[in-house]
């Protein structure tokens, strides 16, 4: 079972839309997903076109157990809503340290079986996303062709290095380019700059600049089922397939 | 920490700690009860396995040897605290390179860092180079951390004579 964040402290790189994709083709190449919905704002559950009133606030919160929250959104794919309290964990006082391990532990008392446990993590330094990458070996970083969400990554890496060093364990990182466009010089900069700093560790395929990714959320639909033969959803296949047999980019310079 | 990149759109680099080693001195303000629970008693499994004096022997594997852990340093002997090394034997060669090569698959597939203790080789040929060359390629592509151990100066000379020495990451 491969257990992988999403994350970015930036927001709007496309994380959600990401985690939800993702999830899809992962399913339809016929692997079992699990879906966690770790940011209040629970978009994720509303990209799937499901009600998310109560979820992952209640097993992170009252300790209910995960599999009780789990809802069928997909053939193959299973999601945990974030619930409409999941924002007040940030200030649960009580249980000391141990607040840092409850996903994880929920994890390993509530899921098994599955080939994919896929978390959307909310754009924060905060204890929810330190509940993240406490339960994960593995982090997807979608990055944006901007300079901001290169911040994003400079920072969110920051926080990764040091859990890393104070677990003394090394978490694998992939990192996906999202919102390319192919004719901005600034877009192929910042994916040379990953590539950069990030060698063999960047997916291969580039998600193109999408209005159909943009608009398919707001329908509860994924890509496949908006638009399944736009770029969005060839993108999205491809970068499951990235992921699922580790393919990533070779760094090549645009000198152009 | 931050630099102008010339002819490129970025302009300042955010990323550019991640080359200077500079992130170990300063971290993003977080919420309190955040900081706490990375570096607070875990539960008990996940302490165990932080910690590297609780790291077991592992009697299934008669190539390991203790070395002291050394983080960006020369390695050290082998001490208290030790972080587990692969030692490649005297031969590094064709004969011996089937035998290595499956129990070092095995590590690459178990561990995040492993250290090849290179002390004792004393022969090498362009066989077992050339699987030392896939060794590396295969460990970046699973990000696993290698290290060496000690290097001989014959494992040093043979590398250098085929013009791997930067490809292993041997030093100079």
């Amino acid at each position: 079972m491969r257990v992988i964040a999403v994350m970015n402290q930036k927001g709007g790189v496309g994380k959600t839309t990401s985690t939800l994709n993702l999830a899809h083709a992962l399913a339809m190449s016929g692997r079992s997903v699990l879906a966690l919905d770790m940011d209040p704002q629970g978009h994720l559950a509303a990209g799937f076109g499901v009600n998310g009133d109560e979820g992952l606030d209640s097993v992170m919160i009252d300790g209910i157990s995960l599999h009780d929250t789990l809802v069928d959104v997909r053939e193959h794919v299973r999601l945990a809503p974030a619930g409409q309290r999941l924002a007040e964990f940030e200030y649960v006082s009580e249980g000391g340290a141990q607040r840092g391990w409850r996903l994880s532990q929920a994890l390993k008392e509530g899921v098994n079986g599955q080939d994919f446990v896929l978390i959307d993590a909310p754009p924060s330094a905060g204890l929810l996303s330190m509940n993240v990458l406490m339960a994960v070996e593995e982090v997807l970083v979608p990055v944006s062709s901007d300079i901001l969400a290169l911040h994003g990554v400079a920072r969110f890496m920051r926080i990764l290095q040091h859990i890393d060093e104070s677990l003394d364990r090394k978490t694998r990182v992939w990192v996906a380019v999202t919102r390319f466009n192919e004719r901005r010089r600034l877009a192929r900069d910042v994916r040379d700059k990953l590539l950069e700093y990030f060698p063999g560790q960047v997916l291969a395929t580039s998600v193109r600049e999408s209005v159909a990714l943009a608009e398919s959320p707001g329908t509860g639909k994924t890509i496949f089922e908006y638009q399944k033969s736009g770029n969005g959803a060839e993108d999205y296949r491809a970068l499951a397939d990235d992921l699922l047999n580790e393919r990533t980019m070779y760094g090549q310079k645009d000198e152009g | 920490m931050a630099r102008k990149t010339k002819a490129s759109r970025i302009g300042f680099d955010p990323l550019a700690w991640m080359k200077d080693g500079s992130a170990g001195q300063s971290f993003p303000k977080a919420n309190e009860a955040s900081k706490k629970v990375a570096t607070e008693a875990a539960p008990k499994e996940r302490v165990h396995q932080a910690s590297p004096q609780n790291i077991p022997e592992n009697d299934n594997a008669p190539g390991e040897a203790k070395v002291a852990r050394a983080r960006d340093k020369p390695a050290t002997p082998p001490s208290g605290g030790d972080l587990k090394a692969f030692a490649l034997g005297e031969s590094l060669t064709i004969t011996a390179v089937k035998r290595l090569h499956s129990e070092l698959k095995q590590l690459l597939a178990n561990r995040k860092q492993i250290v090849l203790d290179a002390a004792a080789v004393e022969e090498v040929d362009t066989a077992g180079l050339q699987w030392l060359d896939a060794l590396m390629r295969e460990a970046q592509a699973r990000q696993v951390d290698v290290r060496w151990h000690e290097p001989s100066s014959a494992l040093s000379q043979g590398a250098k004579a085929l013009g791997l020495t930067a490809k292993l990451r041997l030093p100079a």
